[in-house]
Protein backbone atom coordinates (compact mmCIF):
# COMPACT_ATOMS: atom_id res chain seq x y z
CA UNK A 1 0.00 0.00 0.00
CA UNK A 2 1.34 3.19 -0.75
CA UNK A 3 1.39 6.28 1.55
CA UNK A 4 -1.56 8.02 1.54
CA UNK A 5 0.23 11.70 1.48
CA UNK A 6 3.07 11.71 -1.17
CA UNK A 7 1.31 8.71 -2.87
CA UNK A 8 5.32 7.40 -3.97
CA UNK A 9 6.62 5.17 -0.64
CA UNK A 10 4.95 2.56 0.66
CA UNK A 11 3.05 3.30 3.73
CA UNK A 12 4.85 2.12 7.07
CA UNK A 13 2.77 3.58 9.97
CA UNK A 14 -0.69 5.53 10.76
CA UNK A 15 -0.96 8.78 11.78
CA UNK A 16 -4.38 10.07 13.22
CA UNK A 17 -4.91 13.50 12.19
CA UNK A 18 -8.06 16.02 14.37
CA UNK A 19 -9.27 18.30 11.61
CA UNK A 20 -12.22 20.13 12.57
CA UNK A 21 -12.67 17.38 15.62
CA UNK A 22 -12.89 14.87 13.57
CA UNK A 23 -10.51 12.17 14.06
CA UNK A 24 -8.81 10.41 10.71
CA UNK A 25 -6.72 8.16 10.27
CA UNK A 26 -4.08 8.01 7.52
CA UNK A 27 -1.48 5.25 6.06
CA UNK A 28 1.92 7.01 5.33
CA UNK A 29 5.53 6.42 4.76
CA UNK A 30 7.84 7.27 8.11
CA UNK A 31 9.07 10.54 5.98
CA UNK A 32 5.62 12.13 5.74
CA UNK A 33 4.58 11.20 9.00
CA UNK A 34 7.58 12.73 10.74
CA UNK A 35 6.64 15.63 8.27
CA UNK A 36 3.44 15.41 10.09
CA UNK A 37 3.39 18.67 11.23
CA UNK A 38 3.19 20.57 7.65
CA UNK A 39 1.36 18.24 5.48
CA UNK A 40 1.43 19.04 1.72
CA UNK A 41 -2.58 19.21 1.16
CA UNK A 42 -3.67 20.08 4.89
CA UNK A 43 -5.53 23.61 4.85
CA UNK A 44 -5.94 23.18 8.86
CA UNK A 45 -2.24 22.65 9.97
CA UNK A 46 -2.82 24.36 12.96
CA UNK A 47 -5.64 22.09 13.92
CA UNK A 48 -3.57 19.37 13.06
CA UNK A 49 -2.16 16.75 15.21
CA UNK A 50 -0.37 14.12 14.40
CA UNK A 51 0.26 10.79 16.65
CA UNK A 52 2.28 7.83 15.61
CA UNK A 53 -0.32 4.96 16.52
CA UNK A 54 1.58 2.05 15.60
CA UNK A 55 5.50 0.21 16.13
CA UNK A 56 6.47 1.75 19.49
CA UNK A 57 3.21 3.91 20.17
CA UNK A 58 0.98 1.09 20.99
CA UNK A 59 2.29 1.00 24.49
CA UNK A 60 1.86 4.97 24.86
CA UNK A 61 -0.98 5.90 27.16
CA UNK A 62 -5.13 6.22 26.26
CA UNK A 63 -6.06 10.01 25.67
CA UNK A 64 -9.37 9.27 25.30
CA UNK A 65 -10.87 12.56 24.42
CA UNK A 66 -8.62 12.50 21.04
CA UNK A 67 -10.82 9.16 20.06
CA UNK A 68 -13.98 9.95 18.31
CA UNK A 69 -16.77 7.67 19.62
CA UNK A 70 -16.56 5.50 16.32
CA UNK A 71 -13.21 4.50 17.28
CA UNK A 72 -14.12 3.84 20.59
CA UNK A 73 -16.82 1.86 20.57
CA UNK A 74 -15.86 -0.31 17.12
CA UNK A 75 -15.44 -3.63 19.62
CA UNK A 76 -14.63 -6.93 17.80
CA UNK A 77 -17.86 -8.21 17.43
CA UNK A 78 -16.34 -11.27 18.17
CA UNK A 79 -14.94 -10.87 21.37
CA UNK A 80 -15.82 -6.85 22.15
CA UNK A 81 -12.80 -5.76 22.40
CA UNK A 82 -11.76 -2.37 21.67
CA UNK A 83 -9.06 -0.83 19.66
CA UNK A 84 -8.70 1.35 23.11
CA UNK A 85 -8.25 -1.79 24.91
CA UNK A 86 -6.09 -3.70 22.32
CA UNK A 87 -3.45 -0.43 22.08
CA UNK A 88 -3.34 -0.49 26.41
CA UNK A 89 -2.50 -4.29 26.41
CA UNK A 90 -0.72 -5.09 23.47
CA UNK A 91 -2.60 -8.56 22.91
CA UNK A 92 -5.85 -9.34 20.90
CA UNK A 93 -9.21 -10.51 22.38
CA UNK A 94 -9.40 -13.88 20.23
CA UNK A 95 -8.87 -15.25 16.76
CA UNK A 96 -11.45 -12.79 15.32
CA UNK A 97 -9.44 -9.63 16.18
CA UNK A 98 -7.03 -10.12 13.61
CA UNK A 99 -9.46 -9.79 10.94
CA UNK A 100 -11.72 -6.58 12.77
CA UNK A 101 -7.87 -4.79 13.24
CA UNK A 102 -6.39 -6.05 10.35
CA UNK A 103 -5.12 -2.83 8.72
CA UNK A 104 -3.84 -1.70 12.45
CA UNK A 105 -2.46 -4.85 12.77
CA UNK A 106 -0.52 -5.16 9.34
CA UNK A 107 2.05 -2.44 9.72
CA UNK A 108 2.93 -3.89 13.50
CA UNK A 109 2.61 -7.52 12.08
CA UNK A 110 5.87 -6.19 9.11
CA UNK A 111 7.52 -4.60 11.81
CA UNK A 112 7.76 -7.44 13.82
CA UNK A 113 8.18 -10.51 11.04
CA UNK A 114 10.08 -11.20 8.15
CA UNK A 115 7.49 -12.15 6.02
CA UNK A 116 3.54 -11.36 5.71
CA UNK A 117 2.05 -15.19 5.04
CA UNK A 118 2.43 -18.00 6.85
CA UNK A 119 5.35 -20.65 5.33
CA UNK A 120 5.09 -23.20 8.37
CA UNK A 121 3.27 -25.91 9.51
CA UNK A 122 -0.42 -26.77 8.67
CA UNK A 123 -2.83 -28.26 10.95
CA UNK A 124 -5.07 -31.17 9.04
CA UNK A 125 -8.19 -29.77 9.83
CA UNK A 126 -7.26 -26.40 8.66
CA UNK A 127 -5.99 -28.13 5.11
CA UNK A 128 -9.12 -29.95 4.71
CA UNK A 129 -11.27 -26.61 5.46
CA UNK A 130 -9.09 -25.19 3.11
CA UNK A 131 -9.76 -28.00 0.38
CA UNK A 132 -13.62 -27.97 1.07
CA UNK A 133 -13.69 -24.26 0.47
CA UNK A 134 -11.73 -24.07 -2.63
CA UNK A 135 -13.89 -27.38 -4.32
CA UNK A 136 -17.42 -25.62 -3.02
CA UNK A 137 -16.74 -22.63 -4.42
CA UNK A 138 -15.28 -24.09 -7.54
CA UNK A 139 -18.70 -26.27 -7.24
CA UNK A 140 -20.67 -23.25 -7.09
CA UNK A 141 -19.08 -21.92 -10.06
CA UNK A 142 -19.64 -24.80 -12.22
CA UNK A 143 -23.07 -25.28 -11.78
CA UNK A 144 -23.46 -21.67 -12.03
CA UNK A 145 -22.22 -22.43 -15.63
CA UNK A 146 -24.29 -25.60 -16.14
CA UNK A 147 -21.40 -27.67 -16.22
CA UNK A 148 -22.96 -30.80 -14.60
CA UNK A 149 -20.65 -33.38 -15.28
CA UNK A 150 -17.77 -31.45 -13.78
CA UNK A 151 -20.14 -30.22 -10.53
CA UNK A 152 -20.99 -33.98 -9.67
CA UNK A 153 -16.91 -34.75 -9.56
CA UNK A 154 -16.60 -31.61 -7.29
CA UNK A 155 -19.44 -32.87 -5.18
CA UNK A 156 -17.77 -36.43 -5.30
CA UNK A 157 -14.44 -34.54 -4.30
CA UNK A 158 -16.19 -33.00 -1.32
CA UNK A 159 -17.85 -36.15 -0.10
CA UNK A 160 -14.45 -37.93 -0.38
CA UNK A 161 -12.65 -35.16 1.62
CA UNK A 162 -15.36 -35.16 4.20
CA UNK A 163 -15.09 -38.95 5.25
CA UNK A 164 -11.56 -38.53 5.18
CA UNK A 165 -11.89 -35.86 7.81
CA UNK A 166 -14.30 -37.77 10.14
CA UNK A 167 -12.62 -41.03 9.86
CA UNK A 168 -10.39 -41.33 13.64
CA UNK A 169 -7.43 -40.51 14.09
CA UNK A 170 -5.05 -43.96 13.87
CA UNK A 171 -2.23 -44.78 15.52
CA UNK A 172 -1.58 -41.42 17.33
CA UNK A 173 -1.03 -42.61 20.91
CA UNK A 174 1.85 -44.59 19.17
CA UNK A 175 3.49 -41.28 17.92
CA UNK A 176 4.97 -40.18 21.08
CA UNK A 177 7.44 -43.30 21.73
CA UNK B 1 7.75 -31.98 45.23
CA UNK B 2 11.27 -34.20 46.12
CA UNK B 3 10.71 -35.37 42.24
CA UNK B 4 10.53 -31.76 41.30
CA UNK B 5 13.98 -30.91 43.17
CA UNK B 6 15.77 -33.74 41.17
CA UNK B 7 13.89 -33.71 37.78
CA UNK B 8 16.69 -30.46 37.19
CA UNK B 9 19.78 -32.14 36.20
CA UNK B 10 18.46 -33.73 33.27
CA UNK B 11 17.36 -30.68 31.27
CA UNK B 12 20.50 -29.12 32.55
CA UNK B 13 23.39 -31.77 32.34
CA UNK B 14 25.15 -32.03 28.76
CA UNK B 15 27.91 -33.04 26.70
CA UNK B 16 31.44 -31.55 27.67
CA UNK B 17 32.15 -28.63 25.42
CA UNK B 18 29.41 -27.22 25.12
CA UNK B 19 27.69 -28.17 28.27
CA UNK B 20 29.93 -25.07 29.33
CA UNK B 21 28.81 -22.51 27.35
CA UNK B 22 25.12 -23.98 26.36
CA UNK B 23 22.94 -25.12 29.11
CA UNK B 24 19.92 -25.82 27.71
CA UNK B 25 17.80 -25.11 25.21
CA UNK B 26 13.85 -24.93 24.43
CA UNK B 27 11.05 -24.64 21.95
CA UNK B 28 7.72 -23.41 22.32
CA UNK B 29 5.08 -23.64 20.39
CA UNK B 30 1.85 -20.83 21.17
CA UNK B 31 -1.63 -21.95 20.03
CA UNK B 32 -4.83 -21.28 21.09
CA UNK B 33 -8.55 -22.81 20.49
CA UNK B 34 -10.79 -21.94 17.90
CA UNK B 35 -13.73 -19.75 19.01
CA UNK B 36 -13.13 -19.19 22.34
CA UNK B 37 -11.36 -16.01 24.08
CA UNK B 38 -7.81 -15.87 24.45
CA UNK B 39 -6.68 -16.54 27.73
CA UNK B 40 -6.36 -12.75 29.24
CA UNK B 41 -10.10 -11.60 27.93
CA UNK B 42 -11.40 -14.65 29.08
CA UNK B 43 -12.96 -15.14 32.60
CA UNK B 44 -12.23 -17.89 35.17
CA UNK B 45 -15.30 -20.19 33.92
CA UNK B 46 -13.59 -19.63 30.45
CA UNK B 47 -10.53 -20.48 31.94
CA UNK B 48 -11.84 -23.72 33.23
CA UNK B 49 -13.14 -24.91 30.39
CA UNK B 50 -10.38 -24.61 28.07
CA UNK B 51 -8.59 -26.72 30.65
CA UNK B 52 -10.90 -29.35 30.43
CA UNK B 53 -10.91 -29.41 26.65
CA UNK B 54 -7.52 -29.47 26.75
CA UNK B 55 -6.53 -32.11 29.20
CA UNK B 56 -9.39 -34.11 27.35
CA UNK B 57 -7.18 -34.35 24.13
CA UNK B 58 -4.17 -34.43 25.98
CA UNK B 59 -5.69 -37.75 27.32
CA UNK B 60 -7.12 -39.09 24.58
CA UNK B 61 -4.37 -38.37 21.98
CA UNK B 62 -1.84 -39.65 24.42
CA UNK B 63 0.20 -36.29 23.35
CA UNK B 64 1.91 -36.43 26.48
CA UNK B 65 2.26 -40.03 27.94
CA UNK B 66 0.70 -40.74 31.51
CA UNK B 67 -0.17 -36.38 31.84
CA UNK B 68 -1.49 -35.34 35.33
CA UNK B 69 -2.63 -32.01 36.09
CA UNK B 70 -1.20 -28.97 38.44
CA UNK B 71 -4.15 -26.63 39.11
CA UNK B 72 -7.42 -28.40 38.40
CA UNK B 73 -10.50 -26.85 39.01
CA UNK B 74 -10.97 -28.76 42.36
CA UNK B 75 -7.43 -29.06 43.30
CA UNK B 76 -5.76 -25.43 43.12
CA UNK B 77 -1.72 -25.75 41.91
CA UNK B 78 0.05 -25.43 45.07
CA UNK B 79 1.93 -21.79 44.90
CA UNK B 80 5.23 -22.91 46.38
CA UNK B 81 5.04 -25.77 43.59
CA UNK B 82 4.62 -23.14 40.99
CA UNK B 83 7.22 -20.77 42.79
CA UNK B 84 10.05 -23.82 42.23
CA UNK B 85 8.84 -24.75 38.71
CA UNK B 86 9.41 -21.05 37.83
CA UNK B 87 12.69 -20.81 39.32
CA UNK B 88 13.31 -23.51 37.44
CA UNK B 89 12.58 -21.73 34.12
CA UNK B 90 9.72 -24.50 33.65
CA UNK B 91 6.77 -22.11 33.96
CA UNK B 92 6.42 -18.50 33.26
CA UNK B 93 5.74 -15.63 35.91
CA UNK B 94 2.40 -15.01 32.98
CA UNK B 95 1.39 -18.64 34.57
CA UNK B 96 2.22 -18.44 38.05
CA UNK B 97 0.09 -14.51 38.22
CA UNK B 98 -2.91 -16.17 36.05
CA UNK B 99 -3.54 -18.14 39.31
CA UNK B 100 -7.03 -19.84 39.30
CA UNK B 101 -7.55 -20.75 36.20
CA UNK B 102 -4.17 -21.18 34.73
CA UNK B 103 -2.83 -24.84 34.86
CA UNK B 104 0.22 -27.39 33.88
CA UNK B 105 0.30 -30.30 32.16
CA UNK B 106 3.27 -32.72 32.84
CA UNK B 107 4.59 -36.39 32.17
CA UNK B 108 6.84 -38.41 32.97
CA UNK B 109 9.46 -36.39 31.16
CA UNK B 110 10.43 -33.75 32.90
CA UNK B 111 11.63 -31.62 30.03
CA UNK B 112 8.14 -31.79 28.23
CA UNK B 113 5.00 -29.94 29.44
CA UNK B 114 1.55 -27.89 28.20
CA UNK B 115 1.28 -24.93 29.95
CA UNK B 116 -2.55 -23.63 30.06
CA UNK B 117 -4.37 -20.77 29.87
CA UNK B 118 -1.00 -18.62 29.99
CA UNK B 119 -0.72 -15.45 27.16
CA UNK B 120 -2.32 -18.28 25.15
CA UNK B 121 -4.53 -21.37 25.80
CA UNK B 122 -2.01 -23.95 24.92
CA UNK B 123 2.28 -23.46 25.36
CA UNK B 124 3.59 -26.84 24.48
CA UNK B 125 7.20 -26.30 25.53
CA UNK B 126 9.88 -28.72 25.26
CA UNK B 127 13.35 -28.52 27.20
CA UNK B 128 16.80 -30.27 26.36
CA UNK B 129 20.41 -30.28 27.27
CA UNK B 130 22.93 -28.72 25.24
CA UNK B 131 22.53 -28.37 21.42
CA UNK B 132 19.71 -30.39 20.95
CA UNK B 133 17.29 -27.85 19.70
CA UNK B 134 16.56 -30.37 16.56
CA UNK B 135 14.98 -33.27 18.69
CA UNK B 136 12.90 -30.63 21.24
CA UNK B 137 11.70 -29.47 17.85
CA UNK B 138 10.78 -33.00 16.69
CA UNK B 139 9.28 -33.89 20.25
CA UNK B 140 6.92 -30.26 20.27
CA UNK B 141 6.32 -31.28 16.71
CA UNK B 142 4.60 -34.45 17.82
CA UNK B 143 3.00 -33.24 20.57
CA UNK B 144 1.21 -30.65 18.53
CA UNK B 145 0.61 -32.92 15.65
CA UNK B 146 -1.10 -35.47 18.22
CA UNK B 147 -3.26 -32.44 19.74
CA UNK B 148 -4.33 -30.95 16.69
CA UNK B 149 -6.05 -34.37 15.55
CA UNK B 150 -8.47 -33.59 18.78
CA UNK B 151 -8.63 -29.84 19.29
CA UNK B 152 -9.73 -27.01 16.72
CA UNK B 153 -6.93 -24.58 16.53
CA UNK B 154 -7.20 -21.04 15.66
CA UNK B 155 -5.96 -21.31 12.28
CA UNK B 156 -6.28 -18.56 9.15
CA UNK B 157 -4.27 -19.83 6.20
CA UNK B 158 -2.60 -16.55 5.77
CA UNK B 159 -1.64 -15.80 8.75
CA UNK B 160 -0.83 -19.31 10.62
CA UNK B 161 -1.65 -19.74 14.18
CA UNK B 162 -3.37 -16.72 15.25
CA UNK B 163 -1.75 -15.58 18.80
CA UNK B 164 -2.55 -13.21 22.15
CA UNK B 165 -0.05 -11.39 20.89
CA UNK B 166 0.57 -10.46 17.35
CA UNK B 167 4.73 -11.13 17.89
CA UNK B 168 3.76 -14.64 18.02
CA UNK B 169 1.67 -15.05 14.68
CA UNK B 170 2.64 -17.19 12.02
CA UNK B 171 4.43 -20.79 13.56
CA UNK B 172 3.72 -19.44 17.15
CA UNK B 173 7.46 -21.16 17.45
CA UNK B 174 9.63 -19.63 19.85
CA UNK B 175 13.43 -21.50 20.19
CA UNK B 176 15.75 -20.28 22.59
CA UNK B 177 19.27 -21.33 24.05
CA UNK B 178 20.70 -20.27 27.23
CA UNK B 179 23.77 -19.22 27.33
CA UNK B 180 26.92 -18.18 29.44
CA UNK B 181 28.87 -15.99 27.91
CA UNK B 182 31.43 -14.47 30.77
CA UNK B 183 34.49 -15.65 28.09
CA UNK B 184 33.34 -12.44 25.90
CA UNK B 185 32.35 -10.40 28.76
CA UNK B 186 35.94 -10.21 30.21
CA UNK B 187 37.09 -10.34 26.77
CA UNK B 188 35.46 -6.95 26.59
CA UNK B 189 33.55 -8.24 23.58
CA UNK B 190 30.06 -9.44 24.59
CA UNK B 191 28.63 -5.98 23.08
CA UNK B 192 29.62 -6.70 19.75
CA UNK B 193 28.58 -10.40 20.23
CA UNK B 194 25.16 -9.22 21.47
CA UNK B 195 25.08 -6.60 18.32
CA UNK B 196 25.82 -9.12 15.79
CA UNK B 197 23.04 -11.43 17.45
CA UNK B 198 20.61 -8.70 17.20
CA UNK B 199 21.55 -8.01 13.47
CA UNK B 200 20.81 -11.32 12.81
CA UNK B 201 17.32 -10.57 14.04
CA UNK B 202 17.72 -12.65 17.29
CA UNK B 203 16.49 -11.65 20.57
CA UNK B 204 18.79 -11.63 23.23
CA UNK B 205 17.21 -11.19 26.83
CA UNK B 206 17.86 -12.79 30.94
CA UNK B 207 17.43 -15.76 31.65
CA UNK B 208 13.70 -15.09 33.68
CA UNK B 209 12.35 -14.29 29.98
CA UNK B 210 10.85 -11.06 28.96
CA UNK B 211 11.81 -7.77 30.29
CA UNK B 212 14.89 -9.31 32.61
CA UNK B 213 18.21 -8.11 32.84
CA UNK B 214 20.99 -10.98 32.63
CA UNK B 215 22.12 -12.66 35.67
CA UNK B 216 25.23 -14.46 36.27
CA UNK B 217 26.46 -13.85 33.04
CA UNK B 218 23.28 -15.86 31.41
CA UNK B 219 21.48 -15.06 27.93
CA UNK B 220 18.46 -16.48 26.52
CA UNK B 221 19.39 -16.26 23.10
CA UNK B 222 15.70 -16.80 20.93
CA UNK B 223 14.26 -16.42 17.20
CA UNK B 224 12.46 -13.16 16.57
CA UNK B 225 9.93 -13.40 13.82
CA UNK B 226 7.44 -16.27 13.69
CA UNK B 227 5.62 -15.24 10.53
CA UNK B 228 6.59 -16.25 6.80
CA UNK B 229 9.67 -18.42 7.83
CA UNK B 230 9.24 -22.66 8.12
CA UNK B 231 9.79 -23.95 11.74
CA UNK B 232 12.59 -26.16 10.39
CA UNK B 233 14.22 -23.31 8.85
CA UNK B 234 14.16 -21.24 12.20
CA UNK B 235 15.89 -24.15 14.10
CA UNK B 236 18.38 -25.06 11.73
CA UNK B 237 19.68 -21.37 11.78
CA UNK B 238 19.28 -20.63 15.79
CA UNK B 239 21.15 -23.74 16.14
CA UNK B 240 24.12 -22.24 13.12
CA UNK B 241 24.17 -19.07 15.24
CA UNK B 242 24.17 -20.43 18.66
CA UNK B 243 27.00 -22.82 17.25
CA UNK B 244 28.79 -19.80 16.08
CA UNK B 245 28.26 -17.94 19.22
CA UNK B 246 29.79 -20.88 21.21
CA UNK B 247 32.91 -20.82 18.95
CA UNK B 248 33.57 -16.92 19.58
CA UNK B 249 33.05 -17.97 23.57
CA UNK B 250 35.64 -20.94 23.21
CA UNK B 251 37.86 -18.60 21.36
CA UNK B 252 37.24 -15.79 23.97
CA UNK B 253 38.58 -17.85 26.57
CA UNK B 254 41.67 -19.10 25.13
CA UNK B 255 42.61 -15.94 24.53
CA UNK B 256 42.04 -14.88 27.45
CA UNK B 257 44.13 -17.28 28.80
CA UNK B 258 47.02 -16.85 26.83
CA UNK B 259 46.83 -13.10 26.91
CA UNK B 260 45.52 -12.27 30.17
CA UNK B 261 45.57 -15.40 32.38
CA UNK B 262 45.20 -13.02 35.23
CA UNK B 263 42.05 -11.45 34.15
CA UNK B 264 40.75 -15.13 34.28
CA UNK B 265 42.35 -16.23 37.21
CA UNK B 266 41.56 -12.83 38.84
CA UNK B 267 37.79 -13.55 38.38
CA UNK B 268 37.52 -17.00 39.52
CA UNK B 269 39.59 -17.23 42.52
CA UNK B 270 37.86 -13.54 43.94
CA UNK B 271 34.24 -15.68 42.47
CA UNK B 272 35.32 -18.65 44.82
CA UNK B 273 37.02 -16.71 47.54
CA UNK B 274 33.43 -14.43 47.67
CA UNK B 275 31.67 -17.99 47.49
CA UNK B 276 33.54 -19.82 50.45
CA UNK B 277 34.04 -16.28 53.22
CA UNK B 278 30.62 -14.67 52.43
CA UNK B 279 28.57 -14.66 55.81
CA UNK B 280 25.25 -12.78 53.89
CA UNK B 281 24.80 -12.73 50.07
CA UNK B 282 21.70 -12.04 48.00
CA UNK B 283 20.52 -14.52 45.19
CA UNK B 284 21.55 -12.51 42.20
CA UNK B 285 25.44 -12.13 43.41
CA UNK B 286 26.00 -15.83 43.93
CA UNK B 287 24.47 -16.82 40.99
CA UNK B 288 27.12 -14.24 39.21
CA UNK B 289 29.98 -15.72 41.58
CA UNK B 290 28.82 -19.46 40.53
CA UNK B 291 28.50 -18.70 36.86
CA UNK B 292 32.58 -17.55 36.88
CA UNK B 293 33.05 -20.85 38.79
CA UNK B 294 31.53 -22.64 36.00
CA UNK B 295 34.28 -20.76 33.79
CA UNK B 296 36.61 -21.88 35.98
CA UNK B 297 36.15 -25.48 35.85
CA UNK B 298 35.71 -25.32 32.38
CA UNK B 299 38.91 -24.03 32.13
CA UNK B 300 40.38 -26.85 34.87
CA UNK B 301 41.43 -23.72 37.43
CA UNK B 302 38.79 -25.54 40.10
CA UNK B 303 39.49 -28.96 42.04
CA UNK B 304 36.74 -30.89 43.48
CA UNK B 305 34.27 -29.32 41.87
CA UNK B 306 31.59 -30.54 38.73
CA UNK B 307 29.50 -28.92 36.72
CA UNK B 308 26.32 -31.06 38.06
CA UNK B 309 27.14 -29.49 41.18
CA UNK B 310 27.36 -25.61 40.25
CA UNK B 311 24.37 -26.15 38.29
CA UNK B 312 22.43 -27.68 41.51
CA UNK B 313 23.58 -24.19 43.44
CA UNK B 314 22.65 -22.04 40.60
CA UNK B 315 19.53 -23.41 41.12
CA UNK B 316 19.13 -24.04 45.02
CA UNK B 317 20.14 -20.49 45.75
CA UNK B 318 17.21 -18.74 44.42
CA UNK B 319 15.27 -17.52 46.93
CA UNK B 320 11.83 -20.05 46.58
CA UNK B 321 14.38 -22.81 46.23
CA UNK B 322 16.85 -21.81 49.31
CA UNK B 323 13.76 -21.07 51.53
CA UNK B 324 11.95 -24.38 50.51
CA UNK B 325 15.23 -26.12 51.39
CA UNK B 326 15.64 -25.14 54.96
CA UNK B 327 12.11 -24.46 55.45
CA UNK B 328 12.60 -21.11 56.47
CA UNK B 329 8.93 -19.60 56.40
CA UNK B 330 10.05 -16.30 56.85
CA UNK B 331 10.23 -13.38 54.41
CA UNK B 332 13.11 -12.16 55.75
CA UNK B 333 15.14 -11.57 53.21
CA UNK B 334 18.95 -10.72 55.63
CA UNK B 335 17.72 -14.45 57.24
CA UNK B 336 17.34 -15.75 53.83
CA UNK B 337 21.05 -13.93 52.42
CA UNK B 338 22.65 -15.19 55.87
CA UNK B 339 21.63 -19.19 55.31
CA UNK B 340 22.14 -18.43 51.43
CA UNK B 341 26.01 -17.86 52.18
CA UNK B 342 26.29 -20.46 55.27
CA UNK B 343 25.31 -22.96 53.04
CA UNK B 344 27.70 -21.77 49.84
CA UNK B 345 30.60 -22.22 52.21
CA UNK B 346 29.89 -25.35 53.42
CA UNK B 347 29.04 -26.73 50.11
CA UNK B 348 32.30 -25.42 48.41
CA UNK B 349 34.57 -25.86 51.31
CA UNK B 350 36.94 -28.28 49.63
CA UNK B 351 36.73 -26.85 46.06
CA UNK B 352 40.07 -25.61 45.62
CA UNK B 353 42.27 -22.76 43.01
CA UNK B 354 44.54 -24.58 41.49
CA UNK B 355 45.91 -22.51 38.43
Amino acid sequence: MKCEICHQTEAETVIRETVDGEVCERFVCQACAHRGAEPPEAASASALMVEILLGAAFSLADEPDRNTRAERENPCPACGMTRQEYRKRSRLGCAGCYDHFARELQPVLRDMHRGDRHAGKVPDRARHAIARQRLETALAEAVGRQQFEQAARLRDQIRALESATDAPAAGVRGKHA
Amino acid sequence: MRKLLQSRRRPLSARPQEEDVVLSCRVRLARNLAGTRFPDWNDEDGHFGVLDTIFAAVERTGALPAPSLLGARDRPADPQELALLHEQHVVSKELVDRGRGGALIRCDDPGACIMVNEEDHLRIQVIRPGLELASAWALADRIDTCLESALDYAFSPQLGYLTACPSNVGTGLRASFMVNLLGLRLAEDLDAALRALAALRLTVRGVDGEGTDAAGHLFQISNQGTLGEREDEVIQTLSEQVGELIRQEHFARRRLLRDAPAVVHDCVARALAILQHARMIASDEAMDYLSALRLGRQLRLLKNLDVARIDALLLGVQPVHLSHRFHLETADQDCRDRRRADWLRQELADVLFLP
